[in-house]
C-alpha cells in the first residue's frame, strides 16, 4: 500500500526536478549565453507578399486601434494585405471593418464567416484558403487587441528569408500593466516566458513556440502540413509541432515586440488559462508519440525540450497529485528516507524547486530594466495558485469527458477591457 | 597592431569595434534594446561570488553552535511569555566535519483532539469554505487559498475522527523537523544567492548586506514560527499540526528568501548608466 504511494510520488518529484533544472538552464543561458537573433538587422530587402490575418469576434473596442497600427507600418503597401476575419460578431465589429475596407481598398480586405465551426482555428483555416489576398507568401496572425509597432511586420518577415524557417514568433508585451495586481503579475509571467524562456530556446536551438499571435507561418509550409487544424483549442501549439515534425524550424524574435491587453479580472484569466490548458493538452495527446520516436532531423535535446514543452500544462494536475500523495504519506507517518537526510532532501527540493520559476521571472524583469516590478516577485504565488487550480480542473474535466460521445469543443473568447475611444500608443517602439 | 602577438591584437581589435559599435552622439553610449542585453561574467565577479558563497557558508557553519544556543534561549524566554507549561530540552546534532550544535526541544505531550474539538474544527472548515464562496471575484486568490486550507484541515479532522492508527507525530518531532529544515534552508541561502543573485551587477557590499539580512531574518523567523506552531498546537491540539506543517512551515522560509531576493534585484546595478550592457549576439 505504502509503496503504491511512494513510487508515483518519486516519479512526480523526478518530473518536477527535470522542470526545475530546465528553468535554471534557460535562465542562466539567457543571462550569459550567446544570443541567436540572426535576422534582426535586416532592414532593406526584396520583401515578399504578406497577408496579415486578424481573427475577430466582437472586437469593436479594439479592432480599430489594431488596424490603424498595421496601416501605419513601414512594410511596402503593395506587398501587404490586411485580412480581418469577422467570425459572427454581434457588435459593431463588422461595420468597423466595412468602414476600413472602404477607406483602404485593396489594403484592408475583410473576410466574413457566418457559418461553420466557431473559434480562432476554424476562422484561420477558412480565411487562409478562401480570403482574397490569402495567397501571399507569408501569413502573419495578430489578435485583435494587439498593437504592432511600425517596423514589426518587416521584423517578423525577415526570418523567412531563411528557407528552413516555417514559422516565426515575436515577443508579447502587456499594455495594460498598471490596471491591477493581476495585470502586473501577468506582465511578470510574460516577461519570464518570452524574455527568458523563448529566447533561451532560440539560443540553444531547441523548439521556440509559435504562440498564435505576433507571428506567422510560411504559406508553403502551412500547406505542406495540411493547413490550420480547427479541431484544437491551441492551433498555435499544434502548428508548432506539426511544422517541427515535418522538418521546418520555428524562429523566435525577442526584438519584435507587440503590445497586448492581458485579462484584468480573475474570471477572465481563469477562462483564458483553462482554454490554453485544454488546447495544449490536445497537442500533447496528438504529438508526444511522433516526437518521442524522434524524427531523424531532430536532435535528442530538441525532442526532450519538445516533450517538456508539450507537457507543461500537464504539470499542474501532476503537482496536485504529488501533493495529495505527500499528504497521504504524511498521515501514514512514512519516512521517505532516514531522519536528517529526509529533511535535507525535502528542504533542498522545496527551496531550489520552488525558487526556479521566481529566478526566471526576476531575471527577465531585470533584463527588461523594470527593476521596481521585481518587488512583486513573492506575489507570483498568488497567480500560480489560481493557475494551478484552473489548469488542473480543466485537465481533469477534459480527461473525464474525453470519451463522452457527442462532446463538442467550446471556444471561450477572452474578454476585452479597453475603451474604444482610448488613446493608444502609436507603437513607434516596436 | 604592430608589435603585439596576433591573439592580443585580435582581442584589442574586437574591443575597439565593440566600443565603436555602441558609441553615440558626442561620444555617448547607445544603449542596446532590452531584447539583446545580457550579463557580463568576468574574473572579478567570479572571484567575489566564490568568496561570498564560501565565506557565508563557513560563517554560517561556524555560527551554528551559537545559533542553537540562541534559539534555546529564545525558546526559554518565549515559553514564559506565551505561558507554555512545558520543559525545554535540547537535542545535539553533529554534522559531517565535526560541527556539533544543540537545538531546543519542547518536551511535552502532544494534545490530541477530542470529539468536541473535532466538531469545532469541522464547523470552522465549513464556515471558511462558505466564506470563500461569498468573497467577491477580485479576491479569487484568497478564495482558492482558503479552500486549500480547508482541504488540508478537513483531511486532519477526518484522520483524527476515523483513522484506526494513532497520529504518527509528536509535537517534539514537529518542532525538530521545522527547525532542522529551517537550518538546511539557511545553509542553502549562500549557494542559492551565488547562483542567482551574485551573478548580477550589484555592488559587492549590497550582496554582502543581503546575505546577512536573509540569514539574520531567517535566524529569528524560524524559531519564532516554530514557537507560534507550538502555542497553536497546545491551544488547538494536534488537529492543527498537518496544516501548520504543510502550509505554514518550510514554505514560509522559502518565501522569506523570495521576498528579499525580489527586493535585492530591484536595486540599481553597479555598472551604472555610462557602461553599455553587454550584448551577446551569435
Amino acid at each position: 500500500m505504502t509503496l503504491l504511494l511512494i513510487i508515483p510520488l518519486y516519479l512526480i518529484v523526478g518530473v518536477m526536478v527535470i522542470y526545475t533544472i530546465r528553468h535554471y538552464l534557460f535562465t542562466l543561458n539567457r543571462l550569459f549565453g550567446r544570443h541567436r537573433q540572426p535576422y534582426v538587422d535586416i532592414g532593406s530587402a526584396d520583401w515578399p507578399t504578406v497577408a496579415v490575418f486578424v481573427p475577430c469576434h466582437n472586437e469593436e473596442k479594439v479592432v480599430g486601434h489594431m488596424l490603424d497600427a498595421l496601416l501605419a507600418g513601414d512594410y511596402p503597401p503593395g506587398q501587404l494585405t490586411i485580412i480581418p476575419i469577422d467570425d459572427r460578431s454581434t457588435d459593431d465589429t463588422r461595420a468597423i471593418l466595412d468602414d476600413y475596407a472602404a477607406r483602404y481598398p485593396g489594403r484592408v480586405r475583410p473576410f466574413y464567416r457566418d457559418r461553420g465551426r466557431p473559434g480562432k482555428a476554424a476562422a484561420l483555416k477558412d480565411a487562409s484558403t478562401q480570403a482574397a489576398g490569402a495567397d501571399a507568401v507569408i501569413q502573419l496572425v495578430f489578435d485583435a487587441d494587439y498593437l504592432p509597432g511600425r517596423g514589426l511586420i518587416k521584423q517578423l518577415v525577415a526570418p523567412f528569408f531563411d528557407v528552413e524557417i516555417g514559422a516565426v514568433m515575436g515577443r508579447v508585451v502587456p499594455l495594460n500593466v498598471s490596471r491591477s495586481l493581476l495585470t502586473r503579475l501577468l506582465d511578470l509571467e510574460r516577461t519570464g516566458g518570452y524574455q527568458v524562456d523563448q529566447q533561451a530556446r532560440m539560443n540553444l536551438r531547441l523548439i521556440p513556440q509559435y504562440g498564435g499571435t505576433v507571428g506567422g507561418v510560411r504559406r508553403s509550409a502551412l500547406l505542406a502540413v495540411g493547413g490550420w487544424n480547427d479541431a484544437t483549442l491551441a492551433e498555435d501549439t499544434d502548428m508548432t509541432f506539426r511544422l517541427v515534425l515535418a522538418g521546418w524550424e520555428v524562429a523566435y524574435q525577442n526584438r519584435s515586440e507587440c503590445y497586448e491587453e492581458v485579462p484584468e479580472t480573475w474570471g477572465s484569466r481563469i477562462r483564458q488559462i483553462k482554454r490554453w490548458a485544454r488546447g495544449h493538452n490536445q497537442s500533447l495527446a496528438r504529438h508526444w508519440w511522433p516526437l518521442f520516436k524522434r524524427p531523424p532531423h531532430l536532435s535528442v535535446r530538441s525532442v526532450i525540450d519538445g516533450l517538456l514543452l508539450l507537457g507543461v500544462y500537464a504539470v499542474g494536475p501532476l503537482l496536485v497529485l504529488g501533493w495529495s500523495l505527500a499528504l497521504a504519506l504524511y498521515y501514514l507517518g512514512v519516512q521517505l528516507a532516514s531522519g536528517l537526510l529526509a529533511i535535507f532532501a525535502v528542504a533542498l527540493y522545496s527551496t531550489l524547486g520552488n525558487f526556479a520559476a521566481f529566478f526566471e521571472v526576476a531575471a527577465g524583469a531585470r533584463l527588461d530594466g523594470s527593476r521596481s516590478r521585481i518587488k512583486l516577485l513573492p506575489f507570483l504565488i498568488v497567480g500560480f495558485l489560481v493557475s494551478l487550480v484552473s489548469v488542473s480542473w480543466a485537465t481533469l474535466v477534459q480527461l473525464a469527458t474525453f470519451w463522452t460521445p457527442g462532446r463538442r469543443q467550446h471556444w471561450e473568447k477572452t474578454e476585452r477591457f479597453r475603451s474604444a475611444d482610448m488613446v493608444v500608443p502609436n507603437g513607434e517602439e516596436g | 597592431m604592430p608589435g603585439k602577438p596576433a591573439p592580443v591584437a585580435a582581442l584589442a581589435g574586437a574591443r575597439q569595434r565593440e566600443a565603436l559599435r555602441v558609441r553615440g552622439h558626442k561620444g555617448g553610449i547607445i544603449a542596446p534594446h532590452r531584447a539583446m542585453v545580457g550579463l557580463r561574467w568576468n574574473a572579478w565577479r567570479f572571484l567575489t561570488t566564490l568568496l561570498l558563497v564560501v565565506g557565508a557558508l563557513v560563517g554560517y557553519l561556524a555560527a551554528l553552535p551559537w545559533l542553537g544556543r540562541g534559539w534555546q534561549l529564545l525558546f526559554l524566554r518565549a515559553r514564559d511569555f506565551l505561558g507554555i507549561s512545558a520543559p525545554i530540552g535540547t537535542q545535539t546534532l553533529e554534522l559531517v566535519g565535526g560541527v556539533r550544535f544543540t537545538l531546543p526541544v519542547v518536551a511535552t505531550f502532544t494534545p490530541l483532539p477530542d470529539t468536541r474539538v473535532l466538531w469545532i474544527a469541522g464547523i470552522g472548515c465549513t464556515v471558511v469554505l462558505l466564506l470563500s464562496f461569498l468573497l467577491p471575484e477580485r479576491f479569487t486568490p484568497l478564495r482558492y487559498f482558503l479552500r486549500l486550507l480547508v482541504l488540508v484541515q478537513t483531511s486532519a479532522v477526518l484522520f483524527f475522527g476515523f483513522a484506526p492508527d494513532p497520529f504518527p507525530y509528536r509535537l517534539e518531532d514537529h518542532v525538530f523537523i521545522l527547525l532542522t529544515a529551517g537550518l538546511v534552508v539557511m545553509g542553502l541561502v549562500p549557494l542559492l544567492l551565488g547562483l542567482t543573485l551574485h551573478v548580477f551587477d550589484l555592488a559587492l557590499w549590497r550582496k554582502l548586506v543581503l546575505t546577512v539580512l536573509i540569514l539574520g531574518h531567517l535566524a529569528l523567523f524560524i524559531p519564532l514560527n516554530a514557537l507560534v506552531h507550538v502555542w497553536l498546537i497546545l491551544q488547538g491540539t494536534a488537529v492543527l499540526m498537518p496544516v501548520l506543517f504543510l502550509v505554514f512551515g518550510l514554505l514560509l522560509d522559502v518565501f522569506v528568501f523570495v521576498t528579499f531576493y525580489g527586493w535585492a534585484l530591484s536595486w540599481r546595478g553597479s555598472e551604472g548608466r555610462d557602461a553599455p550592457p553587454p550584448v551577446h549576439l551569435g
